[in-house]
């Protein structure tokens, strides 16, 4: 489950916060206006900044759940160039591996340091407090290619061979 | 796919009951689990995130691996699990030649002295799912069942082999705990058999897990012991469960005729297509020969399964702290590493009482050149590692103690 206007409020607050020397007020509109998040077939979201074209990633509620109670969190060094799909981190979940990929290519500009003494808090708030990192897009077609809020609930919904929906 | 031959349909194993001799030459192993570290929270997983009413499985299928090359069995278990059918039911069996197994994110110097294993052409392998360290040998058979990801729990696996080892095998001490390890319960102990693990990849999951069938639990203990007591890792850490085999605790009904890696496999194969076979299902079963799988991706994780770059490259950022005397002092060295990788190292100098004091001056800056000079190497090997770049440490003495400290670091490491 995502709540659309808790995704636009985030993002909105930090572009704000980052660049108070500006005008605020017109980032505030423009960021609130264009913000948008897109997914992954493998559980992750992007959220794109376009004042900056940031994106912050992260794991869905719905892979959160699948995994049960985080135990660690590996992440990407910050400054590392990534190329979407490639394997960037890991978790751990009482004994079950999963693997993070990189959702789209760019550079990491901040990992969520946070998540290394607190691994649990991929379960808590898996699309917020719980983002993985920040990846400056190299090519925003990509994002643009991913999947919409809509798409993704599909996905989830079908993604196994034989259901019935 | 390129597999030898189909055995039977719908009796899957029955062939197997048939006289291959298995020479039980190796017999130790140990079992460690990693779930305590979150005793206070429940072990359990999250149930599925939707309900697993809707998926319809496929028919179910065996593949019994004939190698006992503990690189290829995980790397085709690797393939398995990302080329089969989404919702095709797969339970997958092998024994590993004498080998050590660390988890996904575990680090090898924490739980074993990799050093020593290479002494012994012990293989210490990096496997990809989660959990603690497991030390394989041909009296231990090892299953891995393919469900899709929806219909993962913990719990299922471990009870399906639970649940053949009571019925077919015979052992009503056999059954679950809380932690969903397979044990035995003997009085008020209880003894782990299986250790388990999982990976979850997008549309699939399984649960793997050794079986300790016969074994004289008396070798393992050199594998597995780390020397390294101040290694602290952000990754996984063992525990120790005390263990047994399932031949300590035979059925009176079988005269001391212990059970056989055939046997388990025979029941086990049983147990999952009594769960997964149906009208219109039968079980398919497949021997795997090594040598006539063809499939890149196969060999291709077998590599990748041997690099440093997965075996030691992936472990999981940690610190560490060694410490030796030698004629001027003790030299302490604390590090921490990224990758395996050094990423910071620094020497402290206790001078002995007679250096004077300008004297440990000059040595205490000739091993912060020494420190600087080891950054970015790979930890324990320190491939390359020929003291500090500095001419004016280019001397016989400072040369020889520099040689001095890089092999006791790899000794040490």
């Amino acid at each position: 489950m995502f709540s659309v206007a808790r995704a636009l409020v985030r993002p909105a607050t930090s572009a704000l916060r980052s660049s108070s020397r500006v005008q605020p007020a017109a980032l505030r509109f423009s960021a609130v206006r264009f913000l948008t998040t897109r997914y992954t077939v493998d559980h992750e979201w992007v959220q794109l900044d376009p004042a900056t074209n940031i994106g912050t990633v992260g794991i869905t509620d719905y892979a959160q759940k699948a995994l049960g109670d985080v135990v660690f969190v590996e992440l990407p060094e910050a400054g590392s160039e990534v190329a979407q799909g490639d394997p960037i981190g890991a978790v751990e979940s009482v004994k079950a591996a999963s693997d993070i990929f990189a959702p789209v290519s760019g550079i990491v500009e901040e990992i969520n340091e946070t998540l290394s003494e607190s691994p649990s808090l991929l379960n808590k708030s898996p699309q917020k407090d719980g983002w993985l990192a920040k990846i400056q897009l190299s090519s925003p077609a990509e994002f643009e290619a991913l999947l919409s809020d809509e798409a993704y609930k599909a996905h989830c919904e079908g993604s196994e061979d034989g259901g019935e929906h | 796919m390129l597999l030898s031959r189909t055995l039977a349909l719908s009796q899957p194993c029955s062939s197997l009951q048939a006289s291959r001799q298995i020479n039980c030459l190796f017999t130790c192993r140990f079992i460690t689990s990693t779930s305590s570290r979150s005793e206070n929270k429940s072990a359990q997983p999250s149930t599925a995130a939707t309900a697993t009413a809707n998926i319809e499985l496929s028919a179910p299928v065996t593949y019994l691996s004939e190698s006992h090359d503990p690189y290829f069995n995980l790397a085709y278990e690797d393939h398995l699990l990302r080329s089969t059918p989404h919702n095709q039911p797969v339970l997958f069996m092998y024994r590993n030649r004498p080998c050590v197994v660390i988890g996904r994110n575990q680090n090898p110097w924490k739980e074993t002295t990799p050093r020593l294993l290479r002494g012994e052409s012990i293989p210490l392998i990096r496997r990809r799912s989660g959990g603690g360290t497991v030390y394989h040998d041909m009296g231990n058979t090892n299953f891995s069942i393919i469900l899709p990801r929806l219909m993962f729990t913990r719990a299922h696996g471990a009870e399906l082999v639970a649940r053949a080892i009571r019925e077919k095998l015979g052992i009503t001490q056999c059954g679950v705990n809380e932690r969903n390890d397979v044990i035995i319960r003997d009085d008020e102990h209880e003894f782990k058999v299986s250790g388990s693990a999982y990976k979850i990849i997008q549309h699939r999951a399984y649960h793997h897990g050794t079986m300790l069938i016969s074994s004289s639990l008396s070798e393992l203990g050199k594998s597995l012991k780390s020397s390294s007591p101040h290694i602290e890792t952000k990754g996984i850490p063992s525990f120790r469960s005390p263990v047994t085999t399932l031949n300590t605790y035979l059925p009176s009904s079988r005269q001391g005729r212990p059970i056989k890696h055939d046997e388990f496999v025979s029941a086990v194969s049983h147990e999952f297509a009594s769960v997964y076979a149906g009208p219109g299902k039968q079980v398919i079963t497949y021997e795997v020969s090594e040598n006539l799988v063809r499939e890149v991706k196969v060999w291709d994780g077998v590599r990748e399964l041997k690099s440093w770059e997965w075996q030691y490259g992936q472990t999981p950022e940690f610190t560490n702290r060694l410490e030796t005397v030698l004629p001027f002092g003790e030299i302490s060295a604390s590090l921490t590493s990224r990758h395996a990788l050094i990423t910071s190292l620094t020497f402290h100098l206790t001078p002995s009482i007679s250096a004077t004091t300008a004297e440990t001056t000059v040595r205490q800056e000739f091993l912060d050149a020494l420190a600087l000079s080891l950054i970015g190497a790979r930890y324990e090997a320190l491939e390359g590692a020929d003291g500090p770049e500095d001419p004016a440490y280019d001397t016989p003495q400072w040369r020889e103690l520099s040689h001095e400290i890089i092999s006791w670091l790899r000794q040490a490491m």
